[in-house]
């Protein structure tokens, strides 16, 4: 991470091979420079920094590649400050602001490099599954909401499979059809949850008949879960699917 | 019950159970050894298991008690299981920093911090059950809120949340670094001479530590 290549060994290396430092984001990209540069996130409007900043920017354009928006409107609040800091000001009122941009700029990084600091420490800490280990053994749960495990799509669609099976021998042989809007099912599911708090996968589809309104269920059921507005869990693993409703904080 | 079978018994359990086991549920297990007992013979488990070289310790971790191999062990247990090791981006590590601090904690709030979006980071993280949805926040957007799992702490060794490693050991380096920069600053100890002299920064000792014992009695002296 520290030891990223500078963008400008790029020049050394023209058209042979790339290789580009990643930086997460305009404050991971502006610590760096810092660094390179011996300041301190306080000294982040120098005027050196900018100018990297920009080069940066210029040497992405350069490569065709996307500069990501939150780059461009950090280019914008440095620029800003600087414009200030250059221009003779006589309102107030303006230099109090390019203060405030500058303070929040700092107090920003700071805090960026905070928890990246956090996370370096976390990292090094002993890992399970890397520099210790344990068996892998299974318990039942403490009690109901102890410990809960999330469902895959993979699982639900396991178990959509299921049920499919089993409607399949229920359809009658006559063909119809019959077009069931997903729409329709969404409030016949959220009923189902408001009424019994949790419910199984499996009871959802009980008394369906045919596997039009199935399928349309099913569909319904992803995309309350796409919305997060339900979730879908196991209280032991590979035990029933239960479905709940995500109620506000 | 006899002490030596109370831990007999209570190894086996760590053993089998593999996941951190609380005491309660250790407890639970036996009808009259009371909590303390057990917690008792956890504690003197896992002094004598770390100064014993058996190849096991017994560790604090997540609310409860687990088995695992020494660090020490790491390289020959890796090629043992030849079991590919958690792979934890930075991006990752940031993203699961901020929630481990903030906790619970918005999407939008997170990117602010980051200063990218987050939302990719976050998909993984839920998908390695690392943090969950804990619900939404009363604001606009009702935007959800995440918390970090059980399975963070097990997979940092963490006891609980209160032994992440402290944020504000950095907010005194922070200090240290501003006080470097504006000189002396009140409520921070200094020699008497300088108090008068601001232009002087302060000397090559941290001015965040406590002055040494030394230069408490060279004050009282003066």
């Amino acid at each position: 991470m520290s030891d990223d290549p500078s963008p400008r060994r790029l020049d050394a290396d023209a058209g042979v091979r790339f290789r580009l430092p990643i930086y997460e984001g305009p404050l991971d990209l502006l610590l760096h420079l810092l660094k390179r540069a011996e300041l301190d996130p306080h000294e982040v409007t120098a005027s050196v920094i900018t100018e990297q900043y920009l080069a940066w920017l210029e040497l992405l354009d350069q490569l065709n590649l996307d500069v990501a928006g939150e780059y461009l409107v950090m280019a914008a609040t440095l620029l800003l400050i600087k414009s200030f800091a250059m221009l003779p000001h006589p309102e107030l009122a303006d230099t109090e602001e390019a203060e405030e941009l500058k303070r929040d700029l700092v107090e920003r990084l700071l805090e960026y490099q905070r928890y990246r600091e956090a996370a370096e420490k976390l990292s090094e800490r002993a890992l399970l599954g890397r520099d210790v280990f344990t068996t892998p053994g299974e318990t039942a749960p403490e009690d109901a909401n102890a410990k809960q495990y999330t469902v895959s799509i993979f699982d639900l669609v396991e178990a959509i499979g299921a049920v499919l099976k089993r409607v399949a021998d229920k359809t009658p042989r006559a063909i119809e059809l019959r077009d069931i809007p997903v729409a329709e099912c969404i409030p016949r599911i959220l009923r189902a949850l408001e009424g019994a708090g949790r419910i199984q996968f499996a009871a959802l589809f009980e008394d369906a008949r045919d596997r039009s309104l199935v399928i349309a269920t099913f569909m319904a059921l992803l995309e309350l879960i796409r919305r997060r507005e339900v979730r879908a869990f196991q209280e032991v693993r590979f035990g029933p699917i239960l479905l709940e409703s995500i109620a506000a904080v | 019950m006899e002490e030596e079978r109370l831990k007999s018994i209570l190894a086996s359990l760590l053993f089998a159970a593999g996941e951190p086991v609380s005491i309660a549920r250790l407890a639970a297990v036996f009808d009259e050894v009371p909590r303390a007992t057990v917690q008792k013979a956890l504690a003197e488990m896992a002094s004598l298991y770390a100064t014993e070289n058996r190849g096991i310790v017994i560790d604090e971790v997540a609310g409860g008690y687990q088995m695992r191999t020494p660090k020490e062990h790491a390289s020959y247990v890796r090629k043992l299981l030849a079991a590919r090791p958690p792979r934890l981006s930075r991006p990752l590590m940031e993203t699961v920093a901020i929630i481990a601090y903030r906790q619970p904690i918005t999407r939008p709030e997170i990117e602010q911090l980051r200063g990218v979006d987050t939302g990719g980071v976050l998909e993984t993280l839920l998908e390695k059950r690392l943090i969950k949805i804990a619900g939404r926040k009363e604001a606009p957007g009702r935007p959800m809120v995440y918390e970090t799992t059980g399975e963070f702490l097990e997979l940092f060794g963490l006891k609980d949340l209160e032994s992440l490693p402290d944020l504000s050991e950095f907010r005194e380096i922070e200090r240290a670094v501003e006080q470097a920069n504006t000189g002396p600053v009140e409520g921070i100890e200094t020699h008497p001479e300088d108090s008068g002299a601001d232009a002087q920064p302060p000397s090559d000792e941290p001015p965040a530590e406590t002055a040494p014992e030394t230069s408490d009695d060279d004050k009282t002296s003066n």
